[in-house]
Order: C-alpha cells, then structure tokens, then sequence
C-alpha cells in the first residue's frame, strides 16, 4: 500500500470484482503480512485475474451449496417440532387442554401415539372431575354391564365428554348411583333405569358415601 | 449472595466457553446436582446445548435473578423472551429440558401450546412443518373416534 503499486484500479469504473480483488489484497496484507511484490514475476493482471475466477467460483459454490443445503439437509439442522423429547410434548399437550390434544391425534402417526398416551387421559380427568378417575380405574370392575371391553383412557375421557353430567339417584332399592346420564333430569323408576342402561354408571354404593 | 462469589465455566457443544456465577448457573438443577456432587473440575461441558441458545438461556438466568426486579417487568421479559423463531424455541426447550430448569421449560412449553390453541389440524402442520402421513380414509377414521374433539 505504501509504495502505490498499481493495486487499485485508478481509471475507469470499479466493478465488485476490483472491489473484492482490493479487499482480499488488503486482507492478505493486513492479516497474513503477505508481500505482494506486483512488479515481480506474477503481474498484478494475472493475479487479479485468478482473485475475480476465484471469487465467481466461491459465489457459484455458496449460491448450489444454498440450494442443496435446503432441498437435503434442511431438517438436519432446524430443530423440528417432532424433535422434542416425549415428555415435554406431553407437557405441551397438557396445556393445550383435552379439546385441542385430542385434535392433534389427526396430525400424523407419531402425535396420534402420543396423544394416545393413558396418563395424559388420566391427568385430564382427574383435572376436570377429581373424583372421576377414582371410580374409572377402581369401579370400572365393578359394573355389572356384561362384556364391559378395557377401553383406553382416552376413549373414556371422550365417552365422558359427550354425555352431560347428571346425577342418577335410584333409591328404591335402598342404595344410590351416581354417574353419567344423557336425560338431564330422571325423575322416575323406569326412566332411571333406561337412564342408567344408556349411561356410564361411575359409582355406586352406599347413600351413606353420598 | 455469600461473600466469596464462584464462578463456573461453561462449555457449549460449539467449544465456547461461558464464565456464569455460580449462584445464577445453579437455576439449572443439573448443573447444580454437578456442583453438590462435587464432581466439577473447572469446566462443565455441556453437550447438548449450542453457544447461540446458551446466550438465550443465560439471558433469561440473568433477569429472572436480579434483585428486587418486579413481576410485571419479569413478565414483560418473559413475553419478549418468547418471542422467537420456532426452530430457536424448540432449541431453548431441548436445552431447558437437558439444563433441568423447569421454570423455563414451563413457561416455553406454554407458549408453543398457545401457538397451537384454536388453529385447526391442517394451519397446525403447516405452522409447524409437520407431514400428513395418514390416508384421507385413516384420518376420517380418526376424527369419527374422536368426535367430540371437533364438534
């Protein structure tokens, strides 16, 4: 720089080319204390020369490297929502509330098996009715119905959601039930019995429990 | 804070290095069961996570020890915080779940939760760069079982 070598294009217009042959010349010199003796053997045209093929060719390898970097190896480096680990995407779900998580059965195969998963079902149940749970997984055995099928937690929770809640009470025979009904309000014998036949009895046991 | 205040390196998969008082790097119960167990040298390598996230992270230790900060403020931030690309929100939940700290992993968990809630199964794949891989026949299946979720 010192001896003003003909480095810099002192005529006519600068191309991005000269800017970057002058960069990468500056660079060298500042960095690499690289003498560029351009009145020696290697005339400043042919280095220039090989500086602007270089930098075309480093612009064509970054331009493919772009493409084929987005079209095969894009996934390898974006963290991916199906990156999370199981346990935190059950979290997720946990927020989302029992509705939407539901809902993410239909993304694809692996939310469907996650969702599926029984303690997330458990959870919401016993968020929505404490006492639920409870008479799911201890008096399920109980009931009566013939070929009761060991259903998933999940359809449990949606067989639940789509009856109403009401309280069934048959005293007639000196003993209470409780549970799920789809007529809002049985009020006589027969009725509480098609009631119950048609619902989800939960819970059965003494007045006394009630 | 006690008198003599330690300092803890931190390394990052990216071999940088971070010097984090120890008092705030402990939010992180896994490098806080290291320092119990005695069983830190001088550098905790941290596998998992990169140097960008870990910016993130330390960022959020900072603020959430300041003293005396107030929760209104601690909200703000947590609302800005927030306020990422997903791909750097999925990195901060993989490294608050390797880093242990609940807290964090909550309040993220949280936030990709409300960017799901209300949006239907199609705008959530293609918010999320998720692939259908189910059959129209299977996934009518699947909303028929479910037919309470989309009434």
């Amino acid at each position: 720089m010192e001896s003003g070598r003909p480095l810099l294009p002192v005529a006519g217009r600068w191309s991005i080319a000269d800017l970057w042959a002058t960069t990468v010349a500056v660079l060298r010199v500042l960095l690499f204390d690289a003498d560029l003796d351009f009145d020696s053997a290697i005339s400043c045209a042919i280095v220039k020369m090989m500086i602007r093929w270089l930098f075309v060719l480093a612009m064509a390898f970054k331009f493919f490297g772009r493409i084929w970097g987005k079209c095969f190896r894009h996934k390898r480096y974006r963290k991916e929502f199906e990156d999370l680990p199981f346990d935190v995407t059950i979290q997720i779900l946990k927020y989302l509330g029992a509705k939407q998580s539901a809902k993410m059965c239909v993304i694809n195969k692996r939310f469907k098996s996650i969702v599926s998963d029984d303690h997330l079902w458990m959870y919401f149940l016993q968020e929505e009715d404490p006492c639920g749970l409870f008479a799911e997984s201890h008096l399920r055995s109980l009931r009566t119905l013939p070929s009761a099928p060991s259903l998933s937690w999940m359809t449990i929770y949606g067989q639940r959601a789509q009856v109403p809640r009401a309280v069934i009470i048959d005293g007639g025979l000196g003993y209470a039930r409780f549970g799920w009904s789809k007529d809002s309000a049985p009020s006589r014998t027969s009725e509480i019995s098609l009631a119950l036949h048609n619902s989800y009895p939960v819970f059965s046991g003494n007045l006394s429990l009630l | 804070m006690s008198s003599s205040t330690k300092f803890l390196t931190l390394k990052t998969n990216d071999k940088e290095e971070f010097v984090l008082d120890e008092a705030i790097a402990i939010r992180s119960q896994t490098i806080k069961n290291m320092v119990e167990d005695d069983c830190v040298s001088n550098v905790i390598p941290l596998p998992n996570v990169d140097s960008k996230t870990m910016i993130k992270v330390i960022e959020y230790w900072k603020k959430h020890s300041e003293e005396g900060i107030s929760k209104d403020k601690l909200m703000d931030f947590d609302k800005a915080f927030v306020k990422v690309d997903q791909s750097i929100l999925y990195a901060l939940i993989l490294a608050a779940n390797f880093l242990n700290d609940a807290e964090m992993l909550d309040m993220i968990c949280q936030e990709v939760a409300n960017r799901i809630k209300g949006k239907t199964p199609e705008e959530i794949r293609k918010e999320f760069n998720i692939e259908n891989d189910f059959t129209p026949e299977e996934e009518e299946e699947i909303r028929n079982e479910n037919v309470w979720a989309f009434e």
